[in-house]
């Protein structure tokens, strides 16, 4: 009997050891199991990160999701319109049709000469040799990564629109992605392209990024010396087709015409923007062929100058290469000479002296990840958005305290009239409006 | 627990009992504790692991990224905060001085207060309209006619300093793309102010001097439109019925009845009217202001209103109350030339409306200006730039969200697009493309039905 219990006892003693055992085993086993599961899960948002810091774009996180009704309760981690994850095969191969901006337009000029014939409201041209202009310009429509980004977009197109209302040009403010496989700097091909057989009134289309400030009220381009032409950029004509330097020209802010040669250059400039195989491909071959080109994707300036370098005979007659303003202006060697520019010169000269347009390339306030330091970024564009502003509020009798503050004070007495004749310093700021009517 | 127990008795895993049992050698009991004691510690360290991994840093690959952005985010709260700090101090209630010296504090009186502040717009003008036909006959190049109608202004604007909460700069940026199309679309020019043109009358009461300041400097300007930066045009083809307003100065939405029966504090919205580019409003200004003053001259001048307005809460005097006050009880004087319009949303009221768009959608069309089509959606009370709004956040962001691309989608319809939803900032085709743009083009009326 002793000897039986005994046994039992040993038996259920060396179960309750072997249960003990097993139960630790299984704790071990889940809390492996779970290690794994966040290492892995961090680790693919950490993919994404990398994914879109590569392309430039930043990730959003939607706080509004389609459809009335309740929100999710976890916010969905999204990567931008047009950066899909690598798992998907949306992407256009090199093997696949070549892009198109759309169906094949051959007889724009002779249409749209019609249309103007039977329009005569709409003149695409005012008394003298101003041509009507569009400023188009965008953003993403979602919000910036970066909490100061929308700020900064908003004082932009404050400025925009100043310098647009004194000079009689309209706007069009962009926030849509018309075209999924051309997101990111290509997004404006396809835009162009739209707002150019939408609006066959529209004599020039004036691109310019959402990060360059207009920064000298009273200047006016001097339409008529691009008659000639179709496309005016920034730049220097023996940086691109000597130098093929990928600077040579500045896609940021340039004229395009409204005709069938703008519509057969988008169609020819087109086809290194699909995102995905493509877009990377033609980034290598761009790097390897243009002079101090970084390696990354195909970008639409690039692509710009090896079309012109590549096909020089078709298209370099209609180029003009502007260099005496600054239809774009790199920032930082012009931020810090406000002072100077305010003491020794005076709106209205448009180059050095006084910029036409301080361009922030390579700031994106609106995303994470800025090429120079963010505050640095930043300042400097308060900075060149006050001196654009001081000329403005001048026309009211007021102006920022400096440069470098929010603040105004006033600078004229309140008249008991309307303002006069303009001083030297003041400019006259009123829309040229017989040219509008 | 229980195996704890069990180790402790070393080797003792049989002990503790009869006798009668043989003994195990001390060695081998030794080894089985020792076997025990390396589990009791592996799973110790797995589970410290475990709770590292979950409350600590834990991730490897990932911590350098982190720092990084770590950095960013810390280099922007900073910028922020030196941004904010930049704005400037609060004015200075010119009647503080007097009011605080004395221990027995002076009662002051409404009408003692403004004027010992003596505040004014600017010197007085009494001959504008006269001042400002001669100027329009010198300047023939600036006629206040384009195409026969009288030229707009739209003014707007909004505080030069970022918004406290981000997403309130999203949409004043959406907010300022929705007028843009608008203006573009009728031959409206736009004003975004972002100067305190005048500490005293900050705030809501901003909009007093500017309208004055630019009154005076654009006299080719017929009507100056004031639009708060929180109202969306949502009919994009709705013209305004300049000709029903030839006799009158002021065009403002708001109810007749509850002005002049209920006094009503919302009888009139301020967030959305026309001023003419004249003398009478020169003097309408003239006489709003007094009330705005901040300070001790506002928070009197809100007990005068709260007392003799309907349904006003206890705040100090905002210009919309302000405004009505002066209108019912100098009724005679002004009211003849006061347009209180009510036969298409002015200011629409953006609670009664937002859930009705799909709705419209489907019913109507564009240019109606009405309940049918609101012309403007406002959201009163949103505040999305600001810390404090009277309705839940969520809420007024979809609604807003949902009111933009409603606006939008006017638009976007004139190049062959639409939203996807009305909540979602992505399009899709509805239009496909042609090679031949300008038959579209001829056959596009901004006031047919859309389909969605």
């Amino acid at each position: 009997m002793n000897i039986s219990s005994h046994k039992t006892w040993q038996r259920c003693n060396y179960s309750l050891f072997a249960g003990a055992k097993l139960v630790i085993l299984c704790f071990l086993i889940l809390t492996v199991t779970f290690l794994c599961t966040t290492y892995f899960t961090t680790s693919y948002s950490n993919l994404v990160q990398i994914v879109s810091k590569s392309n430039h774009l930043p990730i959003q996180q939607d706080k509004v999701v389609e459809g009335v009704g309740a929100l999710p309760t976890v916010p969905q981690i999204k990567v931008v319109e047009g950066v899909k994850a690598k798992e998907e095969s949306h992407f256009r191969s090199l093997n696949d049709s070549t892009y198109t901006l759309g169906p094949k337009i051959n007889n724009w000029d002779l249409n749209r000469a019609k249309w103007l014939r039977h329009n005569p409201g709409f003149p695409n041209f005012f008394s003298g040799p101003k041509p009507r202009v569009l400023l188009v310009t965008g953003s993403s429509p979602k919000p910036c990564a970066n909490p100061v980004g929308d700020h900064y977009q908003v004082k932009a197109i404050k400025n925009k629109i100043d310098y647009c209302r004194i000079h009689g040009i309209d706007i069009f403010y962009n926030n849509a992605l018309l075209d999924a496989e051309m997101a990111g700097f290509w997004a404006k091909l396809p835009l162009l392209r739209t707002l150019l057989l939408s609006h066959p009134e529209v004599e020039f289309i004036w691109w310019m990024d959402s990060d360059a400030f207009f920064t000298d009220m009273a200047f006016e381009p001097p339409w008529d010396r691009y008659e000639p032409y179709n496309l005016v950029f920034h730049g220097w004509d023996h940086l691109v087709y000597k130098d093929k330097n990928w600077v040579g020209l500045n896609t940021g802010s340039f004229f395009l015409r409204n005709c069938q040669w703008s519509l057969d250059l988008l169609d020819a400039w087109a086809p290194m923007g699909p995102d995905g195989p493509i877009r990377d491909e033609a980034g290598k071959l761009l790097t390897g062929f243009l002079k101090g080109r970084p390696v990354f994707e195909a970008d639409d300036q690039s692509a710009m100058v090896y079309l012109l370098v590549t096909q020089e005979d078709t298209w370099s007659d209609k180029v003009y290469f502007e260099n005496s303003y600054c239809l774009h202006g790199f920032w930082e060697s012009l931020v810090d000479r406000y002072e100077e520019m305010l003491e020794k010169n005076h709106p209205g000269l448009g180059d050095d002296r006084w910029p036409l347009v301080t361009h922030f390339v390579g700031c994106k306030p609106c995303g994470n990840f800025s090429e120079f330091p963010v505050e640095r970024c930043l300042s400097k564009i308060d900075r060149a958005f006050n001196f654009a502003d001081n000329q403005v509020l001048q026309m009211y009798g007021f102006a920022h305290k400096s440069l470098n503050t929010s603040s105004v004070k006033r600078v004229r007495n309140e008249s008991v009239g309307p303002a006069s004749a303009p001083d030297e310093v003041s400019i006259v700021l009123y829309p040229s409006v017989n040219d509008r009517n | 627990m229980g195996h704890e127990g069990v180790g402790f008795k070393s080797g003792s895993t049989r002990s503790g009992l009869p006798t009668t049992r043989s003994r195990v050698p001390r060695g081998r009991q030794i080894q089985k504790t020792f076997n025990n004691v390396k589990i009791t510690v592996l799973c110790g360290f797995v589970t410290l692991l475990v709770l590292r991994g979950t409350i600590g840093v834990g991730n490897l690959t990932g911590s350098t990224l982190e720092s990084e952005d770590q950095r960013v985010v810390e280099d922007i709260d900073r910028i922020l905060r030196e941004i904010r700090t930049d704005s400037e101090p609060e004015p200075q209630d010119p009647l503080s001085s007097l009011y605080f010296v004395n221990s027995t504090a002076h009662n002051w009186t409404y009408a003692e207060a403004v004027e010992a502040v003596n505040y004014s717009l600017g010197p007085k003008i009494s001959d504008w309209d006269q001042q400002r036909q001669v100027w329009l006959s010198q300047n023939p190049n600036f006629p206040n006619q384009l195409l026969g109608k009288h030229r707009i202004l739209l003014v707007t604007g909004s505080p030069p300093n970022p918004c406290d909460n981000a997403i309130g700069d999203h949409y004043l940026l959406k907010s300022t793309k929705n007028k843009i199309d608008y203006c573009r679309l009728h031959g409206i020019e736009i004003v975004y102010n972002m100067a305190h043109l005048d500490k005293e009358l900050a705030g809501y009461w901003a909009k007093l001097p500017l309208i004055r300041k630019l009154m005076l400097s654009h006299p080719e300007i017929e009507w100056i439109w004031w639009m708060d930066s929180d109202a969306f045009f949502t009919d994009m083809a709705f013209e305004l019925p300049l000709e029903k307003y030839k006799n009158h100065n002021l065009i403002i939405h708001g109810y007749p009845d509850l002005l002049f029966e209920q006094h009503s504090w919302i009888a009139l919205n301020t967030g959305s009217f026309l001023f003419r580019n004249c003398q009478w409003s020169l003097d309408l200004l003239d006489a709003w202001a007094p009330m705005g003053p901040k300070g001790i001259v506002r928070e009197l001048a809100g007990k005068i209103l709260t007392a003799n307005l309907k349904g006003r809460p206890a705040f100090e005097a905002d210009d919309q109350s302000a405004l009505i006050y002066l209108l019912t009880s100098q009724q005679d004087k002004w009211m003849s030339k006061v347009y209180v319009e009510n036969s298409y949303y002015l200011h629409g009221f953006w609670a009664g409306l937002v859930d009705k768009y799909e709705e419209m959608i489907e019913q109507n069309h564009p240019g109606l200006g009405d309940e049918r089509w609101p012309f403007v959606t406002h959201f009163v009370g949103c505040k999305p730039c600001g810390s404090y709004g009277d309705y839940p956040v969520e809420r007024c962001l979809n609604s807003m969200e949902r009111a933009f691309n409603f606006g939008d989608n006017q638009v976007l319809r004139l190049y062959g697009f639409a939203h996807k939803g009305l909540v979602s900032p992505k399009i899709k085709r509805v239009q496909d493309q042609t090679s031949d743009p300008l038959q579209v083009k001829e056959k596009l009326d901004m006031a047919a039905r859309i389909t969605m």
